[in-house]
């Protein structure tokens, strides 16, 4: 599965996973993993993510719009290029990156 | 049995002649002492029967040298003496004789001796044998030692390096270490661990490293989370190891920045985390059962997840220290080890491994110590850069691609494009920038151009997956409607540049509604993606061809 989300031990952390190309063919199941399952705070973890492209950006603009802007939505483990694209595109104001 | 008789009266020798080789045995006969040595070395008896009374040299001397000649080797010889003074006797068989009999020679003792003797050289042969054969295998053994040592330290990589981040002590107690310390780094720049503590030590312990540490690095070098390197390593070792055989262990992972602190902990002691000031924050339990104990449906992945502050430091160790003993066998213990993270201690780590090695005093170690400290912080790996530039390539070339309604349905040929070029070592290091550029380029053409979708559907977020439910019927539907790729590589001085230029079918669109969007827009932010990436992005009037450069710089 290309989108997998876990909750921690707690309950208290949502941490959705994405891999390989994140992109628009992920639309519905990327809104499922937020929608089915709730956190009090969001991790996108970006380890195993290859590509994403400005259909992504959008995606993640739609959850961040979802859950308000006051919920934690870190977006983690981004790789170089990913974490450019993210920077350029002023993702850092609406994001905590790490 | 050959045995050989040493006596210089024949009557004597010839009546043993006749009850041992009645009673089926060989006898060699030596007239004097000196002749007893050399038939000794001669014949190679298995028992010797000795006259004490001889000339040229008598049964004491005699005896002396068979002995020194036997060395380790046992046979029995056995005096035969008229003399009957306690002093003689003893002398008997402190000049190495096993035993004596009185003359007139009784014909039963004698046999019964000899057999008793028969009895005691063959048990020593016996022993003998197993002897050599022991010290066979225990050098088989050093050396097997010897060979799995070196297949384990290889497999092992360098061991574990230590970072900015890192400090460890690890201490097995035999030449094999049933503990595992390993650290590599993750691909977006953070940096795992893994402590691990199988159960025994020695030889049998380590062998689990072997599936522990190769499917650790596998996971690593794929940027694997620590649920999923938990799992695997769970499968590993439940396949590889019997069932009496498991591993206590702990998986971390620390992000690039030192912000946030991942773990899966099952069996170990409890993880000390402290503050920057060695004050303790908290103590974690491991929650989970050891590796290798369940079945992967029953494992149970769940992480800890920690935000810690900036110096904050976790220990993680193995039950080595805190079971450490005294030698009237107390126990060093959790609350001791704790009480050294009050914040008092200018540096617990090195206080620790004074004070278990002050506590077991003269005491051999007897379990592996292994205990690492992390340091939460940005992570600095001591990395060798190769600095050699790339080269750019010598030759010119293009690659041009014209794809028709049919081949728009299939997947996007961005990929394939980027496999293509990607091949060129002046290109290698940009693929990834090149995959967003080019696949930007392509939504815009296919989506905007070809099937005409427009932007605005995307303003909200149901319209966000309509244009996408839209874009997949109209793609379905097409029939006529083409775009064609060109992307031309150009040599410069320095470094290469890549011409990309996208045309395609469709009617166009307004090229400066394109750019218009702000930061709260789920959409049009493409175009401005491509502008940033690209050294220029030039499109022309009706929006249907667009041509960007981009300038292959090296990326160090």
């Amino acid at each position: 599965m290309p989108v997998e989300s876990a909750l921690s031990s707690d309950n208290a952390e949502l941490t959705i996973s994405i891999v390989g190309r994140f992109d628009f063919e992920l639309v519905q199941e990327f809104r499922a993993a937020y929608s089915d399952q709730k956190g009090t705070r969001y991790t996108i973890d970006m380890r195993a993510t290859e590509h994403m492209d400005s259909s992504a950006l959008g995606m993640l603009l739609n959850m961040r719009k979802t859950l308000g802007e006051d919920t934690k939505i870190s977006i983690v483990n981004c790789r170089p290029q990913i974490k450019k694209i993210l920077t350029i595109s002023r993702f850092d104001k609406k994001f905590s990156i790490e | 049995m050959k045995i050989l008789v040493v006596d210089d009266t024949e009557a004597n020798r010839k009546l043993l002649c006749w009850i041992l080789e009645d009673d089926g045995h060989t006898v060699v006969e030596a007239v004097n002492g000196q002749e007893g040595v050399d038939l000794f070395q001669s014949e190679s008896p298995d028992l010797v029967l000795m006259d004490v009374m001889m000339p040229v040299m008598d049964g004491f001397d005699s005896t002396k040298a068979i002995r020194e000649i036997l060395g380790d080797t046992h046979i029995p010889i056995i005096f035969l003496t008229a003399l009957s003074d306690d002093a003689s006797l003893a002398k008997c068989l402190s000049v190495g004789g096993d035993d004596f009999l009185s003359k007139p020679i009784n014909e039963q003792v004698l046999q019964a001796k000899i057999n008793a003797h028969a009895r005691i050289r063959d048990l020593n042969e016996e022993l003998n044998k197993q002897k050599v054969e022991l010290e066979a295998l225990h050098a088989l053994t050093e050396r097997e030692h010897e060979i799995a040592k070196a297949v384990f330290e290889n497999a092992m990589g360098a061991s574990l390096q230590d970072c900015a981040n890192t400090r460890h002590y690890i201490s097995p107690a035999t030449t094999f270490n049933g503990d595992i310390l390993l650290s590599a780094p993750s691909p977006s720049g953070g940096l795992y661990v893994i402590l691990a503590d199988f159960t025994g030590h020695g030889l049998p312990a380590a062998i689990g490293a072997l599936p522990l540490s190769q499917t650790f690095y596998n996971c690593t070098v794929a940027g694997d989370s620590v649920s999923d390197i938990a799992r695997k390593l769970n499968t590993a070792l439940e396949g590889f190891l019997p069932d009496f055989m498991f591993a206590a262990a702990a998986v971390l992972e620390m992000n690039a920045d030192g912000t946030r602190v991942t773990f899966w902990a099952g069996g170990l002691p409890d993880i000390i985390i402290t503050d920057a000031n060695g004050s303790i924050k908290e103590s974690v339990i491991s929650s989970h059962m050891p590796l290798g104990v369940l079945d992967d449906k029953e494992f149970e992945r769940e992480v800890i997840i920690r935000h810690p502050e900036p110096g904050d430091k976790y220990y993680i160790y193995t039950d080595g220290i805190t079971e450490t003993e005294t030698p009237d066998g107390e126990m060093y213990g959790d609350e001791r080890m704790q009480a050294l993270f009050d914040g008092t201690q200018k540096d617990p780590f090195t206080k620790l491994l004074y004070d278990i090695k002050t506590f077991r005093g003269a005491l051999e170690q007897n379990d592996d110590i292994t205990i690492i400290e992390l340091t939460c912080s940005p992570v600095e790996l001591e990395t060798e850069h190769d600095t050699k530039p790339l080269a750019q390539g010598k030759l010119p070339w293009s690659l041009n691609m014209n794809l028709d309604a049919n081949a728009l349905n299939g997947s996007s040929p961005i990929s394939q494009i980027i496999d293509m070029i990607g091949s060129s070592p002046a290109i290698s290091e940009h693929k990834d920038y090149l995959h967003t550029i080019m696949s930007e380029l392509f939504s815009n053409a296919l989506e905007h151009g070809v099937l005409e979708l427009s932007s605005e559907l995307k303003e909200t977020e149901d319209g966000y997956l309509d244009y996408y439910q839209q874009r997949e019927d109209r793609l379905a539907a097409l029939t006529d409607g083409n775009i064609t790729i060109n992307v031309e590589f150009i040599l410069g001085d320095e470094y290469g540049k890549l011409k990309i230029n996208f045309n395609d079918s469709g009617k166009g669109f307004d090229v400066k509604n394109l750019k218009a969007s702000d930061d709260d827009n789920a959409f049009g932010r493409g175009a401005s993606l491509i502008d940033t990436l690209c050294d220029s992005v030039e499109y022309n009037e009706t929006g249907t061809a667009v041509t960007a450069y981009y300038t292959l710089r090296s990326t160090d």
